[in-house]
């Protein structure tokens, strides 16, 4: 064994041996240069610090490897999410119970509590890799400034109800704007505000407010239910008055033609034997009123008292 | 032997020469300072390969990306004594480096550095403000970014001239209320919420109301409309009754005053009413007397 590794160190001290050691450790060297870019990246390739490619495309390429050069890779195609309002600062325990929550000022200096998502991609792999130390601890801070700006300057009920969506568009430009004046190689592609809540002390005086806004809704309902229950009915009701004067107007003027051709037909036989007519409808007349009255018949040839005392 | 002596001069000449000028690598993003005996003597700003003597000369690399500086939180008041927290961060990076490192040398020192004239300038700002120039939905009274750009301005030219760091952005990443002040906005919230829920309540009775007596008055509406019409409906009907029926009565006025006292008697008399009957009545003579013609034949 001693003699093995005697004879080794011998052949290596030769010329022969040196340079034959010198070129495989070269060449182990520069094989460890072969890197491959997968499809949803991108390269970055640099040569003593300076970046030569800062875009090599995806496949099995070679580069010095270091301490010459240096090879990354940078997933760009992919969608990175950074949420906001979850996590807790670090730096101060007691407020960060409170910060971690997630709450900001509204306009009106109200307490709302957001999260939201961000949804980035890498738009430049050299200066997301070089740039910054944290990008994404930069990203952070600076959504949530933007967050500040935006919600400082709307009114809770705004940002509880239509005003998500502005907000979401004020953070999202407002964001990328100073994120491309880092410099960071980062482009936001959706701010996605998950909740926008009243802190849980006053969220029951929220949701009254829901309440007396159905309450109000379920009023006005209420009334146009009504409504729309009377006036069918007054509707109804005007057009039976006013047909059924028409029925009286037919009713009314057919009687009256009747009646008039009655007494037409009367008269025409009036006018045959006027005296007969006379005598006959007189006597009809009598036959019908006097079985209600009481009767009394008086003989001329009796005048006296004796009448008056029948009338007792 | 001259020949050999001189090539072996020559070897140990480049190899002096070679030590003399040791490589050493600029990364991007990366300042190299080379001090001899501690002095600087050469800044290297672009990335690349360059040479120093060994032994004599050191290489200090200073960070030159964007870094991220977060100041403790703190509590400031403002000019209407308001308590608010404010949470700032700085973005910045060395711009020069032999100033960065005679003054701060430290990444640490430079951030404890910034952190302290941020604080004192935003104390500052915002010791000169009312509240709602930070928190307002008036554009008018607003004035949180400009209030950031002015201390951003401050701690820049400071940073720039006594640390040679360039402040790229100062931001505030959050306003919040100190927890005692917390309670008392809740407070307020309620209260506002309250008058709100109030409001929704009366305007929906408010609403209601209208509408039932716009209904109400759209029905009497309809229905004195429909009376009216019907009215003049049986006027006309009446008119009409009363001309149809006179036409036929002009043709014998004297039999139709018979014929309608004939038919009063019919009203006029009931069981209440007594007649007395005189017995040479034409009505009872018939009877007591027989036919006219059997009258005449006794």
């Amino acid at each position: 064994m001693r003699a093995r590794l005697r004879q080794l160190l011998g052949w290596l001290s030769r010329p022969a041996g040196a340079a034959t050691l010198f070129f495989v450790l070269l060449a182990v060297w520069l094989a460890s240069g072969v890197f491959t870019v997968p499809a949803t990246s991108l390269g970055v390739t640099r040569l003593f610090g300076a970046v030569t490619d800062p875009a090599v495309t995806p496949g099995v390429h070679w580069w010095w490897p270091a301490p010459v050069g240096a090879a990354a890779r940078v997933e760009v195609t992919s969608t990175f999410t950074l949420s906001i309002g979850y996590a807790a600062p670090e730096d101060d325990p007691a407020l960060a119970s409170r910060l971690a929550l997630g709450r900001w000022l509204t306009g009106d200096t109200n307490i709302l509590e957001l999260r939201a998502r961000v949804n980035y991609r890498i738009a430049d792999p050299a200066h997301w890799l070089l740039s910054s130390e944290s990008p994404r601890d930069v990203m952070r801070d600076v959504v949530g400034s933007a967050v500040t700006e935006a919600a400082s300057a709307l009114p809770v009920d705004d940002l509880l109800t239509s005003g998500r969506l502005r907000l979401a568009e004020r953070v999202m430009t407002r964001a990328q704007g100073v994120l491309d004046a880092y410099g960071l190689g980062v482009q936001i592609l959706g701010v996605n505000l998950e909740s926008v809540e009243p802190p849980a002390d006053v969220v029951a005086a929220f949701q009254a407010v829901q309440n007396a806004k159905a309450d109000r809704e379920r009023a006005v309902s209420e009334a146009q239910a009504y409504a729309n229950s009377v006036l069918p009915v007054a509707r109804g009701e005007s057009e039976k008055r006013v047909s059924e004067s028409l029925s009286f107007q037919s009713q009314r003027v057919n009687a009256a033609q009747g009646a008039a051709e009655a007494f037409a037909k009367l008269a025409f036989e009036h006018r045959q034997s006027p005296a007969l007519l006379e005598q006959r409808l007189y006597l009809e007349m009598v036959e019908k009123v006097m079985p209600r009255a009481k009767r009394y018949v008086l003989s001329p040839e009796q005048p006296g008292e004796l009448p008056l005392r029948i009338m007792e | 032997m001259n020949v050999r002596r001189a090539v072996s001069l020559l070897v140990v000449l480049a190899g002096a020469g070679l030590a003399a000028f040791t490589p050493f690598v600029v990364e991007v993003g990366q300042f190299a300072v080379v001090t001899r005996f501690g002095r600087p003597v050469a800044t290297y700003a672009e990335p690349g390969l360059h040479f120093r003597i060994p032994i004599v000369d050191q290489v200090v690399r200073i960070d030159g990306r964007l870094l991220l500086t977060e100041p403790p939180v703190s509590e400031y008041l403002t000019l209407d004594k308001k308590n608010v927290i404010a949470r700032p961060f700085l973005a910045w990076r060395v711009k020069d480096p032999l100033r960065f490192l005679q003054t701060v040398l430290l990444r640490e020192s430079a951030e404890a550095r910034l952190s302290a004239v941020t604080s004192s300038e935003l104390g500052a700002a915002l010791g000169s403000v009312p509240f709602e120039a930070l928190v307002s939905v008036d554009p008018q009274k607003m004035r949180l970014s400009k209030i950031a750009e002015g201390v951003e301005q401050r701690v820049h030219d400071t940073a720039a001239r006594e640390y040679g760091i360039d402040v790229v952005s100062l931001r505030l990443e959050r306003l919040a209320f100190p927890q005692q002040n917390e309670a008392a906005v809740f407070q307020r919230m309620r209260a506002e919420r309250e008058r709100i829920a109030r409001q929704f309540r009366s305007e929906g009775e408010e609403a209601s109301l209208k509408i039932r007596a716009e209904a109400d008055r759209e029905r009497s509406e309809l229905l004195a409309e429909a009376d009216r019409k019907a009215a003049q409906i049986r006027g006309e009907a009446e008119a009409e009754a009363a001309r149809v029926y006179a036409e036929a009565l002009k043709q014998d006025p004297e039999f139709f005053r018979f014929v309608r006292t004939l038919e009063s008697y019919d009203k006029i008399i009931d069981d209440k009413t007594t007649i007395v009957l005189p017995a040479d009545s034409p009505l009872m003579r018939t009877l007591v007397e027989g036919p006219p013609g059997a009258r005449e034949k006794k």
